[in-house]
């Protein structure tokens, strides 16, 4: 038995398991009956088991080039890298399914061994959501629409070999997994909000249960959009990181839903308002990650770049609307039921500033869906084939994102149910003399664009209050418990994680966006052709051409620019390149490097001499302040763990309660 | 009133999303409009894969000719080669002529791929991939339906199956009978 019929019947396998699972959940939800809910636990138990064995059989027959599986003759070749064999299972359309549906199984075997402990009728209907959700994915991998293990009649001697932008860099190893770890893990709040409206409860519970999940899911989008945009900044050689195509729109705009999520999420728990609003950003958060799947799978946008056409668009297409028709129509039935506690009240609360923050991601989502979507509206009717620029997303986005920063810092300055004067004049005096002078800053080292300068004002002033947040706290636990300055920093962070976590994820923004707008604003390019042993300079840097020369490895063959750099303390060796796959047309540029915090040289071959390697055309960006973008994106995770480890205070009550229960036996 | 007024929207809203995507399936991500189709074939004299002479396109005036790029390292191709093979043996006595040009690629993997595939139509080799280009070819496989005329009557992009082979040659041919 090969691996391809192993992971096969193991997907038929999970398959099975999966349809029973949900009938047994759903009965276990419905006559509350705990033997379908143990079988129910099993199917979910074992079926990860066989969806990770399929996931590894695959993992299996790339490392060993079976080229009698269509998948493995398309994504891989004899010379591939083992490293590069073992990824290709994200490399194309039927790997990515496989690991989706792998790791959409170990969410749904944690809710049926974890989450049904708490909360039983909640997580057992939110188990049977899952089932069902996990069954249609097993659906499409086991048939023709995306079966990764489809074989082929005749095994070539060779296979085609992973896409060149795929094998070119190892941070391709990080990326997708982390955005489909993001991507899948919203389908648990998803699966509780729809649970928690089937079954008509007007309480927060499915909110609470799935706070945790929500918020790593975030986080794993957040990180893994962050390190997209590096891989597309060290990989394409265009030295940009983020180019408003569909498939980053498509990672970002559930990423934006969920941000507002989790804050008006707050809102729902400190004063038992928006409650329809929380259940209808979790559904659009879920719905928005199938929508990009489909759009960047389906082959309706992006055509040139999607050949293998599949009918999985149609598929994908009608589980859309499956989701959007079911929990529409819930919200819609339900919504009576999910009256708010009362009216918002004053705009100068914090309730009122997560309202206004909500409506902008709401605002910078729904633009950056008529972006992606004018191209295909706009063939519909007209019949013209046309895409849209940055200079769109640009124009609309930068101003939500400003006013959004802005709200960052206003945010946390304001007490629930309203401020006094005297609350306002204490709370914004730092920070407003803090944006002044980051705006002060920015002008005197020569930035002058607006959005440049109003982004370091605004970073400014959002550091201020993060800042003045950590010292007030800070004072308070040295007062109250008699801590030392450090003690209480780091009492803070694990007592109220959530809290101070979520200022250090707002620090990591503000990295993200002082990073963003400086390198937008203050890159210098220059090109040059030179002969070996030439020079030319560039912002301070001096760039020597030493030599070209061509390496020629098993699975590609380069053309490779040694430069020495020098000038602004540097003192390094670049080596950027032209790789030829044998499968591409054309050579990929790969971008040598030079990253420093205070800026990146970033160095491109751009064209070279044929013949006799005389001569070489460098192209070269020095881009300030981009390592601090990649730092920000760290910081935020580091800021989201922070927030979604649990405080030890919980630990402790729990105990006495076990103990209790120990004696009593 | 308010309430009422949103939850419409919401509901148009979400319907006209549905269409829009609905609506893109009818576009055919193969159908790329690059201008080709309705021009002359960019004229071209190839030497044959196993080097014994040349074919020019010019001397095929007067038949219909399907021009088939591909690569023996192209799997769509592997995958598209028993349509090719059938719809050869099928007009190999007819006025229809087919014609492989290899590109991307060594000569000798092009040669080896042709025999090792039985590959009976005649093969060309597109060395430096100048004719490909003047074709437009985004990649193998691709496949031009050019008319007795000497104009490019129809393009299929990715790999081409029996029945869209055969549509595309009784069409021209049935125009040729006019």
């Amino acid at each position: 038995m090969s691996a391809g019929d192993l992971g096969a019947a193991a997907l038929r396998a999970a398959l099975f398991l999966s349809l029973w699972g949900t009938g047994a959940a759903i009965y276990a939800a419905w006559r509350r009956d705990t033997r379908a809910l143990a079988s129910a636990r099993i199917a979910a138990g074992v079926g990860f088991g066989l969806v990770v064995v399929a996931a590894l059989s695959m993992m299996f027959a790339l490392a060993t080039h079976d080229f009698s599986i269509l998948y493995v003759a398309e994504n891989n070749a004899r010379e591939t890298p083992l490293f590069y064999s073992i990824i290709s299972l994200w490399a194309a359309l039927e790997g990515s399914i496989l690991l989706w549906t792998a790791i959409l199984a170990g969410a749904t075997a944690f809710i049926a061994f974890r989450g049904t402990l708490t909360i039983p009728r909640l997580a057992t209907t939110a188990l049977a959501v899952m089932f069902a959700m996990l069954t249609f994915f097993l659906l499409l991998i086991t048939t023709p629409a995306a079966d990764p293990f489809a074989r082929l009649a005749i095994a070539p001697v060779n296979g085609n070999g992973p896409n060149a932008l795929l094998q070119n860099h190892p941070l391709m190893a990080l990326h997708p997994p982390l955005l489909y770890l993001g991507y899948v893990l919203t389908s648990v709040p998803f699966a509780y909000a729809i649970a928690s409206l089937i079954l008509g409860e007007g309480g927060d519970r499915w909110l609470v249960a799935t706070r945790r999940f929500a918020l790593v899911s975030w986080a794993l989008l957040g990180v893994g959009i962050v390190a997209g945009a590096w891989w597309s900044y060290a990989v394409l050689g265009w030295g940009g990181y983020w180019a408003w195509d569909p498939v980053e729109n498509a990672a970002i705009m559930p990423w934006l839903t969920s941000t507002a999520y989790l804050h008006s999420v707050m809102v729902e728990e400190k004063r038992s308002l928006l409650r329809t609003w929380n259940l209808a950003l979790v559904v659009a958060t879920f719905a928005l990650t199938i929508l990009g799947t489909f759009l960047t799978r389906s082959g309706v946008v992006n055509s040139v770049h999607s050949f293998s056409l599949s009918a999985i668009g149609p598929l994908l297409l009608g589980y859309l609307v499956a989701i959007l028709v079911l929990s529409v129509g819930l919200l819609l039935w339900r919504s009576a039921r999910l009256r708010d506690a009362g009216p918002i009240g004053t705009p100068l609360s914090r309730e009122a500033i997560f309202l206004f923050q909500n409506v902008l991601f709401m605002a910078a989502t729904l633009t950056v869906l008529l972006g992606t979507l004018y191209p295909l509206v706009a063939e519909a009717i007209s019949g013209a084939q046309l895409s849209i620029g940055g200079p769109y997303f640009d124009r609309v986005e930068i101003p939500l994102a400003l006013a959004l920063l802005f709200l960052m810092g206003v945010g946390p300055q304001l007490p629930w149910h309203g401020a006094s004067r005297a609350t306002l004049e204490r709370q914004f005096t730092t920070p407003i003399v803090a944006a002044a002078s980051g705006a002060s800053a920015a002008l005197l080292t020569g930035t002058t664009a607006l959005a440049a300068v109003l982004t370091y004002a605004l970073g400014a002033f959002v550091i201020a209050t993060v800042v003045q947040e950590f010292a007030r706290g800070v004072r308070a636990r040295r007062t109250l418990h008699g801590e030392s300055g450090l003690a209480a920093f780091s009492n803070l962070l694990r007592r109220s994680g959530r809290r101070y976590g979520g200022y250090v994820v707002h620090l990591g923004i503000v990295l993200v966006a002082l990073a963003v707008a400086t390198s937008q604003a203050r890159t210098v390019d220059a090109e040059k052709t030179l002969a070996a042993g030439e020079a030319f300079q560039v912002a301070g840097y001096t760039v020597r051409l030493e030599a070209l020369r061509a390496v020629s490895e098993p699975q590609r063959d380069s053309v490779v620019a040694d430069l020495v750099i020098s000038g602004n303390g540097a003192s390094t060796n670049l080596r950027p390149a032209l790789v030829q796959y044998p499968n591409s047309a054309s050579a990929v540029g790969s971008p040598g490097i030079g990253a420093g915090l205070r800026d990146d040289l970033y160095t491109i071959l751009a064209a070279y001499d044929q013949r006799t390697f005389s001569w070489a055309t460098i192209r070269t960006r020095v881009i300030p302040g981009v390592s601090w973008l990649w730092l920000g994106g760290a910081v935020v995770g580091i800021g989201a763990v922070i927030a979604a480890l649990p405080p030890p205070r919980r630990r402790a009550v729990r105990m006495p309660v076990a103990e209790a229960a120990a004696s009593a036996k | 009133m308010l309430a009422r007024v949103i939850r419409i929207a919401v509901v148009v809203g979400l319907l006209s999303l549905v269409m829009t995507l609905a609506l893109a399936f009818r576009r055919d991500p193969h159908d790329i409009r690059t201008g080709t189709i309705g021009k002359p074939a960019p004229a071209f004299t190839l030497q044959r894969l196993d080097g014994s002479g040349e074919v020019a396109l010019a001397d095929l005036s007067g038949k219909v000719v399907v021009v088939n790029f591909f690569a023996s390292w192209c799997l769509p191709c592997i995958q598209e080669n028993p349509a090719l093979v059938r719809v050869y043996e099928r007009y190999r006595a007819s006025d229809v002529v087919m014609l492989g040009v290899d590109f991307q690629e060594s000569r000798e993997n092009g040669l080896a791929y042709v025999q090792r595939m039985g590959t009976a139509w005649t093969t060309v080799a597109d060395d430096d991939g100048r004719v490909a280009l003047s074709y437009g070819v985004f990649g193998p496989p691709e496949t031009f339906f050019i008319g007795p005329d000497g104009v490019i009557a129809g393009r299929h992009i990715g790999p081409i199956d029996e029945a869209t082979l055969v549509n595309g040659i009784e069409t021209l041919r049935a125009r040729a009978a006019r």
